[in-house]
């Protein structure tokens, strides 16, 4: 030895450098695919809840739209969710890249990949009825949440507007039904007339009424329908 | 019967592992191409070629568990000097050197298939015209062109040492020669 290769062993020596163990490496590696798999799963969630949301939209038949629907269809578009989509899918993207071989990937599979797997998973979860159910956690916590993702509840808990929803607290068949609505106000409903369309319409149930208010806890129902 | 031929660079990073000293081994066999890689970067004579050339070494050492066994040694340890070289321009918020002439101007006989006995290669204009389209391609282009044609490493390599995807690769070595030759010829008018 009596170059470069001399200084290199020295330095190595004097600096008491020695190579990182095997075991270092396997567990970033192993954390950046972890983070990535988590990513995937996030986003998976986020599908679960936009098909929520969509076949919310499916399920009221657009109640409430009027002649000139695109505002109403736009209204319904769950934005919030459909961004944190794309913000699980960019780290699922950038997770993989730090992986070992991650740089082989072209960012145009990577993404493809990702958003493919979330959405399998997410129609997955959706049949569980995780998106409903991750959207209601959400809804009852953060306020923000409720407000941004111009909820479900929201929309239909309008008396004003005809609408009312909530979990039914008596029912005297053909008559009248006691109801709360989503933020715990306590509706006389009367159902005389109304149609009834609901599969079971029996205390503890949620339900979804169009009809005229016509007090200030009192509303006329026209129909009854399943809250899912 | 003794097998007399040198031990694969598999060999000596897993005798390195275990002894410090087979890791000069290493650097007798890869300080020559570094050094001229590096050089290709920074410009000849520059000061600091040993130092990251060091560096390098060093750092190669350290890693030397991350390099996996299935794979080519050499793109490996080329990424770290592309890195090291590369993050040395970072700190000073400087860009590389041009290709210098010579190089540059073998970088453009291989893209244009052209005989470097020519007699244009001699031509101090054309030099100065090369230079001036090379100074006009990004970073990322004359990175390909150097490890393509200069280093003559194949797109699986590059990819390996520039991080990219293959198909990524591709496309730079190709975008790379239509620039640099579209930008020569401009020069031209």
């Amino acid at each position: 030895m009596t170059g470069l290769d001399r200084k290199i062993i020295e330095a190595i020596g004097k600096r008491g450098l020695t190579p990182r163990p095997y075991a270092y490496f396997l567990a970033r590696n192993s954390i950046f695919w972890t983070l990535a798999v988590i990513s995937v799963l996030l986003g998976a969630i986020a599908v679960a809840v936009i098909i929520y949301a969509m076949s919310d939209f499916v399920a009221t038949g657009g109640r409430g739209f009027d002649a000139l629907p695109l505002d109403d269809i736009l209204a319904y578009v769950p934005y919030v969710w459909i961004a944190t989509l794309a913000l699980f899918m960019l780290s699922a993207l950038y997770t993989v890249r730090q992986t070992r071989r991650g740089y082989r990937f072209r960012t145009l599979h990577v993404v493809s990949a990702a958003i493919l797997a979330s959405v399998v998973i997410g129609g997955l979860l959706h049949l569980l009825d995780v998106g409903s159910l991750t959207h209601r956690f959400l809804q009852h916590r953060i306020a923000l949440y409720d407000r941004l993702s111009l909820s479900r509840e929201g929309r239909l808990n309008d008396p004003d507007g005809g609408f009312l929803a909530g979990r039914l607290l008596t029912v005297e068949v053909g008559k009248e039904l006691t109801l709360q609505d989503f933020h715990g106000r306590v509706w006389t409903v009367d159902i005389i007339g109304a149609k009834l369309e609901a599969d079971v319409i029996a205390a503890g149930e949620d339900v979804a009424i169009d009809g005229t208010r016509t007090g200030l806890d009192a509303f006329e129902a026209s129909s009854v329908r399943d809250w899912d | 019967m003794a097998d007399d031929s040198p031990p694969s660079d598999q060999d000596l990073v897993r005798a390195a592992l275990r002894d410090p000293n087979a890791y000069a081994h290493i650097v007798r066999r890869y300080e020559a191409r570094l050094q001229r890689y590096i050089a290709r970067m920074l410009g000849r004579g520059h000061p600091q070629i040993e130092d990251i050339l060091q560096d390098v070494f060093l750092k190669a050492y350290v890693n030397l568990n991350d390099y996996d066994s299935q794979r080519s040694f050499s793109p490996w340890i080329y990424r770290i000097a592309h890195n090291e070289t590369m993050s040395l321009f970072r700190r000073r918020r400087s860009m590389p050197q041009m290709l210098t002439g010579e190089d540059g101007q073998r970088v453009l006989d291989r893209i244009m298939d052209r005989d470097a006995t020519e007699e244009w290669v001699d031509d101090a204009r054309n030099e100065t015209r090369l230079k001036q389209a090379l100074s006009t391609l990004e970073q990322r282009y004359r990175d390909v062109l150097v490890l393509r044609f200069l280093e003559e490493r194949s797109y699986d390599d590059i990819a390996d040492i520039l991080q990219l995807p293959m198909g990524t690769v591709a496309t730079l070595v190709s975008r790379g020669k239509q620039r640099l030759r579209k930008a020569y010829e401009a020069l031209d008018l």
